[in-house]
């Protein structure tokens, strides 16, 4: 934080006078502020707005674009925050063998930033393959009792200055799914049990003018929504609000928690709730960000489905 | 689980498993500690505060750095099946955000607090045992705390009756009994508020959310109970060994 201090302030003749010295302070105290971004923020938050001129329980808008990469992936799908395009995922269909008895496929996520190196976002790739791995139907991507298809999903972050990545990240990928479609299969013979079942099995290329198309299905219509919690005190007592969908700087300089709810838009149950604060919340705080995450569920359920 | 609300161990659902705590089970760290919650053991030692590098001497206050390390062995379930994946590096997270609000930084600044946990059996409810392993390490090292963070996980189990879906809760459930339905971690403070959570497969209401809130609330008097127990134990065991003639 940068930190504006006085230096031999009391010694200098010119600022004798008390009003001036009064005066030198006070704007020594202003400027401390300008340049801390923690006591930036909590200057518009303390009058229930933010620096992007949004309200504290307000979101920007987003907007999903399908198959913005037709040629390369089977499947794909790029969020923008405001008119910022933030996230692109690519899915790509893998068979491969079932590990699992009565398991069904298997989802494997790579998130990869041209600013950051891999390790930074370790966190954010093992949230999005829990959730994933929760709120899809794994057993849609069966194609014998041997083999199914993996999704290998590939994030790519174009803004991460926008923040709330979780949510982006996770729209990106549910978009993504929607617009797969999975490939026919074929499968060579096994030499020594005259099986197709036990013999290599291949995905065929995808005919997109095929009258027939087998698209991902998702059961629920998962949701997420991202919220900072910020402590103001006061002179009389400490008082919590939820910062709806935050910006990076917001996060990283002015928040003590972040809370991420993923709701199903059509049952607005609760599929996901993870919260990490430095400071311990009433458990009705957690119903108000329910109700918030409803909200954003009814709002962003169009544009999903 | 029959129908009186007791479970195929014989616990009742608000009952936690049988809980055993070795303190200074390590002689090359500074805390240590042994965590026993039925056949979940945890095994975490606290190196420091020690002297940071050098791009982290600019800090006011101590960094708390956690990690966790588990064997491919020591997943399986009581039964012998295997367990469902685990997310170390998201549990990661939870630990350094949560000790780090328990934890008086003010009063090492410029240090780094190092917490290693192995998961040496897991059968359930491993996040939870995690925490207080990490916990009884850090009072194991005389580390300054603000106060003592406690984790209960709650399994949710839908049942239909007279087309309602009722939800039974059950307090620190084994591995098998988590295959079987979705499991809420909710971490509180001694003056019941929740400091953080953790769900896996839920599909729940929020009054189901409460609910849980509150029941993890009225389970952590009884693990900080356990702990001043075990405490007490170790200053008597230290008072007649130092001074045993």
């Amino acid at each position: 934080m940068a930190d504006v201090t006085m230096t031999n302030a009391d010694a200098d003749p010119k600022l004798q006078n008390s009003n001036d010295l009064v005066q030198w302070k006070e704007v020594t105290k202003q400027m401390n502020v300008l340049l801390s971004k923690k006591l930036t923020l909590e200057s518009y938050w303390t009058r229930q707005t933010r620096p992007d001129g949004r309200l504290l329980s307000q979101c920007r808008s987003l907007s999903l674009t399908k198959a913005v990469l037709r040629k390369t992936t089977n499947g794909s799908a790029m969020v923008s925050l405001n008119a910022t395009r933030v996230v692109v995922a690519g899915i790509v269909l893998q068979v491969g063998r079932i590990i699992v008895p009565n398991g069904g496929g298997d989802v494997n996520v790579t998130v990869s930033s041209a600013s950051s190196t891999q390790a930074d976002y370790t966190n954010l790739q093992s949230w999005l393959e829990r959730t994933l791995q929760e709120t899809l139907d794994l057993q849609q991507l069966i194609i014998s009792p041997t083999h199914a298809f993996s999704f290998q999903i590939g994030l790519q972050i174009l803004n991460e200055a926008a923040g709330n990545l979780k949510d982006c990240c996770l729209l990106a990928a549910l978009a993504a799914c929607q617009d797969t479609i999975l490939p026919e299969t074929t499968s060579t013979m096994d030499a020594k049990s005259s099986s197709k079942q036990s013999g290599i099995v291949y995905a065929k290329p995808v005919d997109t003018n095929a009258k027939i198309q087998r698209r991902i299905q998702l059961p629920v219509v998962a949701i997420p929504l991202t919220l900072g919690l910020w402590t103001s005190k006061s002179e009389d007592d400490t008082t919590m609000e939820w910062i709806v969908d935050p910006t990076r700087i917001e996060l990283q300089h002015g928040c003590v928690g972040q809370l991420t709810i993923v709701l199903d838009a059509r049952t607005n149950r609760i599929l996901q709730c993870d919260l990490a604060s430095l400071k311990a919340i009433d458990p009705t705080m957690l119903a108000l960000a329910v109700r918030m995450a409803e909200g954003r569920a009814k709002e962003l359920m169009q544009q999903l489905i | 689980m029959t129908n009186n609300n007791i479970r195929t161990d014989g616990r009742p659902t608000s009952s936690l498993r049988p809980l055993a705590c070795e303190l200074g089970t390590l002689q090359n760290s500074d805390g240590s500690a042994l965590w026993k919650s039925g056949a979940t053991h945890v095994l975490a030692s606290v190196h420091g505060p020690l002297a940071p590098r050098l791009v982290q001497q600019e800090r006011q206050e101590a960094v708390v750095s956690v990690v966790i390390k588990s064997g491919n062995s020591s997943n399986a379930g009581s039964d012998g099946s295997s367990s469902a994946p685990t997310y170390e590096r998201e549990w990661e997270h939870l630990l350094t955000t949560t000790l780090s609000s328990a934890i008086v930084l003010e009063s090492y600044p410029r240090a780094v607090i190092q917490i290693v946990i192995q998961i040496l059996s897991a059968d359930g409810s491993i996040l939870a045992a995690c925490l207080h392993a990490a916990v009884s390490a850090l009072l194991d090292a005389g580390v300054e705390l603000h106060f003592l963070p406690t984790a209960s996980t709650c399994l949710i189990h839908n049942e239909e009756s007279n087309d309602h879906v009722n939800a039974t809760i059950s307090l620190d459930p084994t591995a098998m009994e988590e295959q079987s339905a979705g499991t809420l971690v909710v971490v509180t403070t001694p003056d019941s508020k929740v400091l953080a959570t953790h769900t896996s497969f839920v599909n729940e209401s929020v009054g189901t959310l409460l609910q849980c809130c509150a029941m993890a609330c009225r389970a952590g008097p009884a693990i900080i109970a356990f702990w001043r127990l075990v405490l007490e134990q170790k200053a008597t065991r230290e008072d007649l060994t130092l001074w045993a003639s």
